[in-house]
């Protein structure tokens, strides 16, 4: 019960992160299943820099295997949760 | 979320980098910058480095911005290119030109690369991802231009899609004034 309440937790962090970074995308439009990159029209370097905002926020250091699979917030907890 | 003016944004970011030891010169030029930008409305200067660049040799030269409509004179750009040669001699200029644009491997510093992405990034949009993460265009006509013409409104973001050709220290709000040239061109002048 911990476990899913701390994911619920993660998650509201982890999309207030990105919507903070990117700027120009309401909160209401992002959930845990939204894929930033098909998503939204997102220029390269905005997402380079929300997914090492998170790597830096949740001291992560991921292969570049783990980048290369990540494109929803769902599978950034389960970095997270995975790393920690 | 932290959101900035984006005069605000260009002071904390010149702030920023001078506790980092990056010196981007006085605040006075950047305000002069500023007040320049805004005064003139539309056009946008940028230092570029000139020609003999591409071969080796380190030169800049001043670019003006292109305007239908001035009612200011051309000295104005004049004088911001002597102010700028003044207080942050163009050795200054030079290094942060020079150095803010050049291709760096994601890799290499281990930053995020995904299929399809860019597998560079440079000196500049590392400063912003590091320390200014949240530095938005918070000027709903600016942020709506930044994001229709370089598809971000992160100050650093804008920056970012300009390097090599702009330097860091001018051209926050030159690139954006820049960018509003483009859009208005592109959109009509009435928006």
């Amino acid at each position: 019960m911990e476990k899913i309440a701390d994911r619920a937790q993660l998650t509201q962090e982890v999309i207030e992160l990105f919507v903070s970074i990117i700027g120009f995308i309401p909160r209401e439009d992002v959930t845990r299943t939204t894929n930033f990159i098909r998503d939204f029209d997102i220029i390269d370097d905005d997402l380079t820099c929300f997914m090492m905002q998170v790597k830096w926020r949740y001291n992560l250091k991921p292969t570049p295997e783990d980048w290369a699979r990540i494109e929803t917030i769902d599978e950034v907890i389960d970095l997270i949760l995975a790393k920690n | 979320m932290q959101e900035k003016e984006l005069s605000d944004a260009v002071f904390s970011t010149v702030y920023e980098l001078q506790r980092e030891g990056v010196n981007l010169g006085p605040s006075s030029l950047v305000a002069f910058n500023l007040r320049s930008s805004m005064m003139t409305s539309c056009p946008g200067t940028l230092i570029l480095p000139s020609q003999s660049w591409t071969t080796g040799a380190i030169a800049h030269e001043v670019i003006k911005g292109i305007r239908t409509n001035s009612s200011l004179p051309e000295t104005t750009f004049e004088m911001l290119w002597e102010c700028t040669k003044e207080h942050y001699g163009l050795s200054a200029a030079t290094a942060i030109t020079a150095s803010a644009g050049i291709p760096i491997s994601k890799t290499a510093v281990g930053t995020w690369v995904h299929a399809g992405s860019s597998r560079t990034t440079n000196l500049a949009s590392l400063i912003g991802m590091r320390f200014f993460p949240r530095a938005l265009i918070r000027h709903p006509t600016a942020a709506r231009m930044a994001k229709a013409t370089f598809g971000t409104v992160r100050v650093f973001g804008v920056i970012g899609r300009g390097i090599p050709f702009v330097a860091a220290g001018l051209a926050v709000f030159d690139l954006v004034s820049i960018g509003l040239c483009a859009y208005e061109a592109k959109n009509g002048k009435d928006r």
